[in-house]
């Protein structure tokens, strides 16, 4: 028997890429667009069971248009049953929906859905549970079974944490969690594998790289199991040490030989190095300059400015004066004495100010 | 540096003049009007020029000022050294502008142009204004301070760089990104903005805000709303449960009462049939003899036809004494074709030709010749014709003396012409009118037969001249006798012509004879046309005496004779078709007998009478039959599905409940979920709203970071002007305190003559100490103001021009000071002046340098 299983979905959520206002509308759209590929994925290839770890919707009050989506999907696909356990973010009314047969949900006591000799299992999380779900759950040892929490595993109890020691030898097979965005797995036991499948799409920084979910494959040996790419586009981060450069040009230039991403993926360029004074504002060119190598580029700049005092100490100059006269008055930060001196070069030096 | 000489062609009320300037002080002690401040101003001038004239502006510009009264060329020369080079510069000026002047610098008698276009700033180092406050002192109240020029100077000069204007741009450019971050005066400026921008966000986010609370209620309204609903379909739905269990019950007794309904039908068929109906083939059998008897009245009825009957009684009536047969018909037509054939020869005959009876007739209206008239006659032209013929004989044995004349032809031709045009003419109306035409051609013919016949007898007669001799003329005068009373019988019956009188009574003879032929034909014909008319009348009457048998009248016998023929033949046509429907009737109507007996046959069988309409009671029979085969099937299947719908609802007795009425229900079903869609529709509506919260928070924080940004960034422009500003006095003070030393030496070593103890700040300005208390220049008297301004012009020069002094040009300066600080103040003049050059005007002995006392 063949299952899918996904989790963190977070329909509804706001972009946290700070995006401009229409490719955040895009990718809203974006995330949706993930789920009917995945569903689209089950149709074709005869999977009649999706497993939806937690955090389906990214509020507690999901948005109308949203609820509207996702009951519509599952409406529109009454051969597939969908078995939604709630996650820390969709946890107070996420189920509004009555009367779809299909839609299978949990509650904060186990509930079993048997397929056959398959088994699955799932508990939402609450205080009163999160220490005696160990105990009340009890699976056939003969059957194929599958858990489904929503959590952070560890070797803790509590809300949303997973106590992973005290799954092992609970005759699992497979441990469907969601709670985490990127996918991974492990072992519970020798029989079990536990896996988190990752978010659908990635919506921020903080979720990097391919994001998908996993088709699980119970068989008389087990649960065999693949990561199944899915998410439309991939965010990357790069980093780009620009000490050796002397100008934005070249720096720019650096930069952008140092992107490695599609066309339509996002990626953040973190620059670090020491730097002059006539990097400032590098980040704004770079991003201009990049704009049109992928989807969206944002760079940050966490590049250090260095600055010789002693090159100017003998400067019987306007500008030597300056450096000195900045750099002895101790009411500024070191920071500030590198800024205030930036731009009192920069109007020294004949270069507009902004 | 040193001004050598200068040559005047025109500055002014200066031409053609000629000064030369020696070391130290060059003294020019002259009365007004002698033209020192022209050549001041001409000094200036060579080295930068003269404004142009502005015609927007009443200032009476040096340019206008100083123009050549007298006209003629308007500037010179001036000759001067630096850095041990001769230089001289010519310069001439335009009347009004700057672009008609002409300028030239030569060094060494060789033409430069290292100082560049502003000669004065490339001797000098300095503009116009700084040049002015530097080695150029007049009396006019003067602003002691530095301006920026004299300061890049000094800064140059410790900077050793060309940017003379770094200090005032780099802070400039500062100052102008701090503005725009925030503005002096108004808001124009990003801090501002971007402030109201928060002010706006966070106004729109508290809106956005309440909305999401609103939005709060509206989901506890619409939970509480699906909680009536989902209560009342529940409720609506048991009410649909004891319903339908009502319903089905009810349906289930529906289905009882119809089979109970069916049986009784049922039984009321045996009652009325008690030995049953006819079978479906007997039906069918009955229903076939029926329409087979139907079939038969049907032709029955064709087959008396009453139109042929009514027609047969009318002609009955017109053929009531018996119908003439064919042949008699034929032997009526044989009268009437001989009644037409005699009116026919009776109209030829009376229309036969009389015309030459008719012209005889008329010739012998008074009677005709008598027989004996006609013998006698005819003797004596026989002894006429004897007479003639010895006449001829004896008159050719007489010679001929006289020829016969020839008559003249033309006449007869001209004659016969006439006539045949006539009758062409008559040709030609034929065409026309057939009369006019015929009657026309035949005079044309006859005309034209006479004229030749006349014309060959005249010749004939001329052509036979006798000689009459005695016996001849016995002969002749019996001749003459007799053809006298030849002629006057002729005559007496209009027989007279010119053919001669043997011809006259010749034709007289052959006109009696047939005239009297004529008359007894005319006679023969009216007897044989008065036989005709008396057979043709009697066949007539005969025939009108036989049409009248039948009714007919009239003159037109054959067209009675066609009437009682057709009659005759329609009469026996109707006749004859009457007859064979009559002979027809009578099989049909033993066929329908025989059918009627086989039906009544089959109906005895099941004691049914039979109907005088057997259709109708075929019909009757039929539906009796249907309706009892449809009610023993609707009895079977009402009772097979009662039990089934028994079975499939598990019905075991009639249920308790009553019915129960859920219009009420689900009227207010449908008002909750009515009220429920509006309140979805406001969540979404809301939500779409404040969905808009999260950009506007970003955009909030967004805008907050970028304002704390703008804010350090003006901050940190801020700390870079004061910086600036700081630095360049520290510049000052550590570069250019020389001249505020070098000008405390001088104001020291003018102490006395100033009575004030002077100073000067870091920004040049000129303060005096009295009473313990440092005050500014400005309350000094003029005449120490403008020893104060020597001074410090002094100290400028002594800071400024390292390597070279520059002349100084003093235009009656003192004309403030009394005689007492006069004296004071020249003899300090000529002191501090030793190593300078001055070129000093002034316009009366009491302020020469030359007199002060050394």
């Amino acid at each position: 028997m063949k299952l899918l299983h996904c989790a963190d979905i977070h329909l509804g959520s706001k972009m946290e890429a700070k995006l401009p206002k229409d490719k955040a509308d895009e990718r809203k759209l974006e995330v949706r667009a993930a789920f009917d590929r995945m569903i689209d994925y089950a149709v074709k290839n005869g999977i009649s069971v999706v497993l939806l770890a937690g955090d389906v919707f990214d509020g507690d009050r999901p948005l109308k248009r949203d609820k509207d989506y996702f009951y519509g999907a599952v409406r529109s696909h009454p051969d597939i049953d969908f078995l939604y356990l709630r996650g820390n973010h969709d946890v107070l009314q996420s189920y509004t929906e009555q009367g779809l047969d299909n839609l299978k949900t949990f509650s904060d006591e186990w509930t079993v859905y048997e397929y056959g000799d398959v088994a699955v299992w799932g508990i939402e999380s609450v205080k009163s549970n999160a220490t005696a779900m160990y105990a009340a759950l009890k699976p056939d040892k003969t059957k194929k079974n599958i858990v489904m929490l929503h959590g952070q595993i560890g070797d803790a109890n509590g809300v949303y944490k997973i106590n992973l020691a005290k799954l092992r030898n609970k005759h699992i097979d497979y441990l469907a969690l969601g709670h985490l965005h990127t996918f991974s797995d492990g072992a519970i036991d020798e029989r079990g594998k536990y896996v988190y499948s990752g978010c659908l799409e990635g919506r921020g920084f903080d979720e990097l790289g391919v994001k998908g979910f996993v088709e699980l494959d119970i068989t008389e040996n087990g649960a065999e199991y693949v990561f199944k790419e899915n998410s439309q586009r991939v965010i990357n981060e790069i980093e780009v040490d620009i000490s050796d450069t002397d100008d934005i040009y070249a720096a720019c230039k650096k930069a952008k030989s140092k992107i490695a991403c599609g066309k339509k993926d996002m990626l953040r360029i973190t620059l670090v190095g020491d730097v002059g004074f006539e990097l400032d504002g590098i980040e704004r060119e770079l991003e201009k300059m990049t704009a049109r190598d992928c989807f969206f580029v944002t760079v940050k700049n966490n590049a250090v400015r260095k600055f010789d005092i002693n090159a100017v100490k003998g400067d019987i100059s306007l500008r030597g004066e300056y450096i000195r006269t900045v750099l002895e008055n101790d009411g500024y930060t070191d920071e500030q004495k590198q800024r205030i001196i930036s731009v009192g070069l920069k109007a020294l030096g004949g270069r507009e100010v902004e | 540096m040193r001004l050598i000489g200068c040559h005047i062609e025109g500055y002014g009320k200066l031409t053609d003049t000629e000064y030369d300037f020696g070391e130290g002080i060059t003294e020019f002690c002259e009365h007004n009007g002698f033209g020192k401040t022209t050549l001041a101003s001409f000094i200036k001038a060579m080295f930068y020029g003269l404004p142009a004239v502005r015609n927007n502006t009443a200032e009476f510009n040096d340019r206008m000022h100083f123009y050549p009264f007298g006209g003629g060329k308007f500037g010179g020369n001036i000759t001067f050294e630096k850095d041990g080079k001769q230089y001289r510069i010519e310069r001439f000026f335009d009347r009004k502008s700057e672009k008609g002047d002409t300028v030239a610098v030569y060094e060494n008698g060789k033409k430069t142009n290292k100082f560049g276009k502003d000669i004065g700033r490339g001797v000098f180092g300095l503009d116009k204004e700084s040049f002015e406050r530097t080695t150029f002192v007049t009396a006019d109240a003067i602003d002691i301070c530095a301006t920026s020029g004299i300061s890049a100077k000094l800064n140059n000069f410790v900077d050793n760089t060309d940017a003379e204007n770094s200090f005032d741009t780099a802070k400039k450019r500062l100052e102008s990104a701090k503005k725009k971050l925030r503005a002096e005066r108004g808001d124009n400026d990003l801090i501002t903005k971007k402030r109201a921008e928060i002010v706006e966000l966070k106004g729109e986010i508290d809106n956005l805000e309440t909305m999401e609370r609103t939005l709060e209620g509206y989901y506890v309204e619409l939970t509480d709303l699906n909680g009536q609903i989902r209560a009342l379909e529940a409720k609506l739905e048991s009410a649909n449960a004891v319903n339908l269990s009502v319903e089905r019950w009810a349906r289930y007794e529906y289905l009882l009462a119809r089979k109970a309904e069916c049986e009784k039908q049922l039984d009321a068929f045996d009652i009325k049939y008690p030995y049953g109906l006819p079978t479906a083939d007997e039906l069918g059998d009955i229903k076939s003899r029926n329409q087979k008897t139907i079939k038969l009245g049907g032709q029955k009825t064709a087959t008396a036809d009453d139109g042929n009957r009514g027609k047969l009684d009318e002609l009955a009536r017109t053929f009531g004494s018996g119908v003439p047969d064919f042949e008699t018909m034929r032997a009526v037509q044989n009268d009437i074709d001989e009644i037409k054939r005699l009116d026919t020869e009776m109209s030829a005959t009376s229309r036969a030709p009389r015309s030459r009876f008719d012209e005889l007739s008329q010739k012998f209206a008074d009677g005709s010749p008598s027989a004996s008239d006609i013998s006698d006659g005819a003797e004596k032209a026989e002894r006429l014709r004897t007479l003639d013929d010895q006449l001829k004989l004896r008159m050719n044995l007489v010679p001929a003396e006289v020829k016969p004349e020839r008559k003249s032809a033309k006449p007869f031709l001209i004659f016969a012409a006439v006539a045949a045009v006539i009758a062409l003419v008559g040709i030609g109306v034929l065409f026309v009118s057939a009369v006019a035409g015929g009657i026309l051609l035949g005079l044309g013919v006859v005309a034209l037969g006479a004229d030749g016949f006349v014309y060959f007898k005249k010749n004939s007669a001329a052509a036979h001249p006798f000689i009459m001799s005695d016996d001849i003329v016995k002969l002749q005068e019996e001749r003459q006798s007799l053809e006298k009373q030849l002629r006057e019988l002729v005559a007496e019956y209009s027989c007279a012509s010119e053919n001669g009188v043997l011809f006259d009574f010749a034709t007289l003879k052959k006109d009696c004879a047939e005239y009297a032929k004529l008359t007894a034909a005319a006679d023969e014909t009216t007897e044989r046309v008065k036989q005709m008319q008396a057979a043709s009348d009697a066949l007539t009457q005969k025939t009108k005496a036989f049409f009248a048998g039948y009714g007919l009248d009239g003159d037109d016998l054959q067209d009675m004779h066609i009437r009682l023929l057709n009659g005759v033949t329609e009469y026996m046509t109707v006749h004859n078709a009457v007859a064979s429907s009559d002979r027809e009737s009578e099989s049909i109507q033993n066929e329908i007998k025989a059918q009627c007996a086989a039906v009544a046959e089959i109906l005895a069988a099941y004691k049914i009478p039979l109907w005088d309409d057997l259709s109708e009671q075929i019909e009757t029979l039929d539906k009796a039959a249907t309706e009892i085969a449809r009610l023993k099937t609707e009895k079977d299947e009402v009772g097979a599905e009662a039990d089934a719908f028994k079975t499939e609802h598990g019905l075991t007795e009639k249920p308790t409940e009553e019915r129960i009425d859920t219009a009420a229900l689900t009227e207010k079903l449908s008002e909750l979920r009515r009220d429920a869609a509006v309140i979805d529709t406001r969540i979404a509506d809301t939500e779409n709203q404040v969905d808009l919260l999260d950009v506007k928070r970003a955009a909030l924080a967004t805008a907050e970071q970028t304002l704390e940004t703008y804010i350090s960034e003006h901050a940190v422009l801020t700390a870079a002007v004061e910086s600036m500003i700081q630095a360049e006095q520290n510049l000052k003070d550590a570069y250019i305190a020389p001249v505020r030393d070098n000008f405390l030496v001088y104001a020291k070593a003018i102490e006395n003559a100033l009575g004030e103890k002077v100073s000067m700040d870091q920004d040049f300005r000129i303060l005096f100490e009295r009473n313990g208390e440092y005050r500014s220049d400005r309350h000094l008297g003029a005449g120490q103001r403008s020893i104060c301004a020597l001074c410090f012009r002094l100290a400028l020069v002594d800071n400024m021009y390292k390597d070279e002094k520059p002349f100084i040009i003093m235009d009656d300066p003192f004309v403030h000071l009394d005689a007492d600080h006069m004296e004071k103040t020249m003899q300090t003049v000529k002191e501090l002046a030793r190593d300078k050059q001055i070129v000093y005007f002034c316009c009366h002995d009491s302020r020469r340098i030359e007199r002060a006392s050394n």
